[in-house]
């Protein structure tokens, strides 16, 4: 549907047309417009949930005290589903109001046909409360494939790691399975239906294929992963505790990263060292890390960063940054720790 | 009926579901604002030649809006695509906020989600989308406060700047977003940001007395006197009146726009909006101050016409925006 949707109907100032939804569609569609807008009413369906928000309206000019009622007593169901909300507020009203439905003439809009298919479809207040309604409650199948779920994902997720991938691929099979008896919108199928995702393509990408798009994207999503998800963010928080706790009382500090990356987790420290009671130590920071794949200097510019931040923040600061393809390929005499300061 | 089936059910029963979060004691339902409130992810995938995506303008304050551009390609841009500088001489940004009469609504509502993708599509333009903070519980000036933010972080991306190395921002809002455009607009004058035009639609302005149009629309098409009141008692500080400049900018506390290069302005008033006295007023006070003003007055229209793209309102206002920015 483009902007200038050539289907729809033009001129909107007589109602007596039912189809100002997009033309030709069938009366049973939902109507196009309103999906737009988030909301499924069937065009079949929308004279009659106007009638009724018009119902719901009287009320609420005539007996504003039920409005707060509605706001806070009433369970609310689906709300894209504006037909069955609009009746479940007017059943939650009290009953003379709702009685009076069935006996009110519907005004001279309404030809006969259509009253007799909102009476046959209206259920009373006593039928709507034992038939368990279209909610978000999970039934107990739900329930119990969701608990599955989550067990197996844990299992394949270690197949993965430890390398059964012949196992992993039938858990991913099973799962599958599972997925289709949970509510993949929310909860946890959604966060499942993501996971078995990664964890298929995992499995099924073929060798040497690059899984990943290019550095700068990947630096991007890291970032945007840091950004969004507290796991990261809390680990260093942690971590940086301890430090602060360590260097209490030293002027004179050094740290040394064994896996810089993008040095995350050291903008927090450096910003708590600057508040420190006494004012901030002399920090010295070296970073170790593998070389660049794309000729940049991702070490030295991620330490430029860190000395700008550290900067404007007045802590002293000082950055090495060490390029080595492996942890072992470090020696102790690289790291030139001094005598006289502390470092971690 | 003046308006469409279908426009009445939807603009009904979002009165409907408002009136329910309102409580006489001026405090807001939330909780059930966002439960009943109709919202859409971002779309990295183009539909219709449109993507987007959400970024943060400024964690203090959890500033999010989501932006909108042209698809160049069929496939999806990727994570670094996203923020591609703009392929074209010129391309105007704007910069939206939604309407709600400053309580309701966000940036992903799924009907603001819509009507962004369309002036897309309509301006060939970038369309920012504020998710500015809300009534009750952020008065005035938090609401201008993340217009000006987000007017400042448009203004500084290196990837939304045309060609001549400037970006080319209209500002446009509905309702209170229409009010906020106002506002922000005013507050990029003492500023070096050139903002290139105003489009109001419906703007929310008010005032103490009671107005004809007040007077004569009350409860008839949607809105009433008294639901405007609860609304500008949520937003304005507390103890002030509706003759507040935010509320009332040419009335008795109004500032003078006297010597201001303020941008050229487009106010759309429909004219079954029981505000369009005051609509109409902010219209005659651009004038008095010689600022570029031109007026769309729809007789028939209603609030909220430009929702659904099934009235001929929705259409000659469509033109007039683009029109407007592309000339």
């Amino acid at each position: 549907m483009g902007p200038y949707d050539s289907s729809t109907s033009g001129s909107g100032i007589s109602s007596s047309s039912s189809s100002s939804s997009c033309a030709g569609k069938s009366p049973d569609q939902m109507d196009c417009l309103l999906a737009g807008g988030g909301y499924r009413v069937r065009s079949s369906e929308l004279r009659r949930v106007g009638q009724h928000l018009e119902r719901l309206e009287k009320v609420m000019v005539n007996a504003p005290s039920q409005i707060s009622h509605l706001g806070n007593d009433v369970v609310h169901h689906n709300p894209s589903d504006l037909g069955t909300w609009v009746d479940s507020l007017l059943s939650d009203l009290n009953p003379p109001e709702y009685s009076d439905l069935r006996y009110n003439d519907f005004g001279p809009i309404l030809d006969p046909s259509a009253v007799t298919s909102a009476w046959t479809e209206y259920l009373t207040p006593e039928q709507q409360r034992i038939i368990p309604q279209h909610l978000t409650v999970m039934t107990a199948m739900e329930e119990d494939s969701s608990i599955r779920l989550v067990h197996v994902l844990m299992t394949c997720a270690e197949c993965v790691q430890g390398g059964e991938f012949s196992l992993a691929c039938s858990l991913i099979d099973e799962m599958q399975d599972l997925l289709t008896r949970v509510n993949v919108g929310c909860g946890i199928g959604k966060v499942a239906c993501y996971f078995i995702d990664a964890l298929s393509r995992r499995l099924f990408t073929p060798q040497g294929v690059a899984l990943v798009g290019s550095t700068n994207e990947n630096e991007i999503l890291y970032h945007h992963f840091y950004e969004a998800s507290p796991y990261l963010k809390f680990a260093h928080f942690t971590a940086n505790q301890a430090i602060l706790e360590a260097f209490d009382g030293h002027d004179c500090v050094h740290v040394i990263d064994f896996n810089l990356m993008h040095g995350l987790q050291w903008p927090a420290l450096i910003q708590a060292l600057a508040l420190r009671p006494g004012g901030p130590p002399v920090l010295r920071l070296t970073g170790i890390g593998p070389p660049s794949l794309d000729g940049r200097d991702s070490l030295r510019e991620t330490g430029v960063r860190l000395a700008e931040l550290a900067r404007s923040v007045n802590v002293q600061f000082a950055f090495r940054g060490i390029v080595a393809s492996r942890l072992e390929d470090v020696k102790p005499l690289m790291l030139q720790v001094a005598r006289k300061k502390l470092w971690l | 009926m003046v308006v469409p089936l279908n426009t009445w059910v939807l603009i009904s029963n979002l009165k409907l579901a408002y009136t329910l979060l309102r409580r006489p004691d001026g405090t807001f339902n939330r909780h059930l604002a966002e439960f009943l409130e109709r919202k859409v992810p971002p779309n990295a995938n183009p539909v219709d030649g449109v993507f987007s995506f959400d970024v943060i303008m400024d964690r203090e304050t959890n500033l999010l809006s989501r932006v909108y551009r042209m698809a160049d390609t069929e496939g999806r841009p990727s994570v670094d695509e996203l923020q591609k500088p703009l392929s074209s001489d010129i391309v105007p940004v704007i910069i939206f906020f939604h309407g709600g009469s400053f309580a309701h609504s966000s940036s992903n509502s799924a009907i603001y989600d819509t009507l962004c993708r369309r002036l897309v599509g309509i301006c060939k333009a970038v369309v920012v989308s504020v998710n500015y903070r809300r009534a009750p519980e952020n008065h005035y000036p938090c609401a201008y406060d993340d217009g000006w933010a987000a007017l400042k972080w448009v203004n500084s991306r290196p990837w939304l700047k045309s060609q001549d190395s400037k970006a080319h921002i209209y500002l446009v809002g509905d309702s209170s977003g229409g009010n906020i455009v106002h506002n922000v607009a005013l507050r990029a004058v003492e500023s070096d940001i050139e903002v290139l035009g105003n489009i109001l639609l419906n703007p929310m302005f008010g005032g103490q007395k009671r107005t004809e149009s007040e007077k004569r629309l009350d409860g008839k098409y949607f809105v009433t006197i008294q639901d405007r009141d609860w609304y500008w008692r949520a937003f304005l500080p507390e103890g002030e009146d509706r003759d507040h400049p935010a509320c009332n900018p040419f009335g008795p506390n109004g500032i003078s726009l006297e010597g201001i290069k303020f941008p050229k302005s487009l106010v759309v008033v429909a004219g079954l909006d029981l505000a369009q006295d005051w609509q109409l007023a902010y219209f005659e006070g651009l004038k008095k101050y010689g600022k570029e003003v031109n007026l769309l007055y729809l007789e028939r229209a209603t609030i909220g016409f430009y929702l659904l793209p099934n009235n001929d309102h929705f259409y000659t206002v469509m033109d007039e925006i683009s029109n407007f920015i592309n000339s």
